[in-house]
């Protein structure tokens, strides 16, 4: 397996995870951040670098879109949508992150002995 | 927003290698996010934004792995370029500086050895007429 495989999954689960808040509604950046946090029980977060290259990535895919709304008198707010096909590329994620997840389970179903050390007894 | 949180700015702007477009853009993107988070904390501290979102290297470093790595292939080909169209540059004005010199000694030579054979000749002149009426 290539590095650039690895490097794609890590960036692939990223892109889940904000694909699948965003079903929930049109929320900001910031507010993702956040909302990942929570959802996650506070054991993921993702920083604002790999954040914002993710949905730039999603828009120029036409996965999302995007709006500006003016909070306050100058703070403006960008909201992101989900797309018909960004909902599409959600359930070809997910099947791709467990058929991983199978695999790598299965991986684990086989070394749980040795890990054990039980394997030789 | 209070002095830390432009004081943070300020370092993540100096923080990036190249602002591009889609630089510019992320930055003011996070800007939003930093804005944000000082209005839930008005008093938040310079430690408090490196806590929540990471140094501002780290913050510049974390973009540079996710973002898209053939856009930042050709952003060096084009410095690359940019590179050699400044050495290039440089190197026809040093030859050029030269050539100039050298003309220009070469005139100031040219100039000088008029001057001598005009001195000479006018000194032959001088001669000849001088024995011409000394009887």
């Amino acid at each position: 397996m290539k590095r650039d495989d690895n490097l794609k999954r890590g960036k692939n689960n990223i892109e889940m995870i904000l694909l699948a808040i965003l079903c929930e509604g049109d929320f900001y950046g910031y507010q993702l951040v956040q909302l990942v946090h929570e959802y996650s029980g506070k054991m993921v977060s993702i920083p604002e670098g790999s954040l914002y290259p993710a949905l730039y990535r999603l828009e120029e895919s036409g996965h999302i879109t995007w709006r500006k709304e003016l909070v306050g008198k100058r703070q403006e707010r960008i909201y992101y949508h989900i797309e018909p096909s960004g909902k599409e590329y959600l359930q070809t994620l997910i099947s791709d992150f467990n058929h991983l997840n199978n695999a790598i389970q299965n991986i684990l179903d086989r070394t749980e002995p040795s890990v054990n050390g039980g394997k030789n007894e | 927003m209070n002095n830390s949180t432009d004081i943070f700015l300020k370092e993540l702007r100096k923080a990036f290698p190249v602002f591009e477009d889609r630089e510019q853009r992320f930055y003011e993107d996070i800007e939003g996010s930093v804005c944000e988070f000082a209005e839930q904390n008005p008093e938040c501290t310079k430690e408090d934004l490196i806590e929540r979102f990471g140094e501002p290297t780290e913050i510049v470093k974390t973009y540079f792995d996710n973002a898209d790595s053939s856009v930042y292939m050709a952003l060096l080909k084009k410095a690359r370029y940019a590179k050699a169209k400044f050495i290039s540059f440089v190197a026809c004005f040093a030859l050029l500086i030269v050539m100039s010199l050298c003309f220009w000694l070469n005139m100031k030579k040219e100039a000088e050895q008029g001057m001598a054979n005009l001195y000479k000749e006018a000194t032959y002149e001088k001669v000849r007429i001088y024995e011409e009426d000394t009887p």
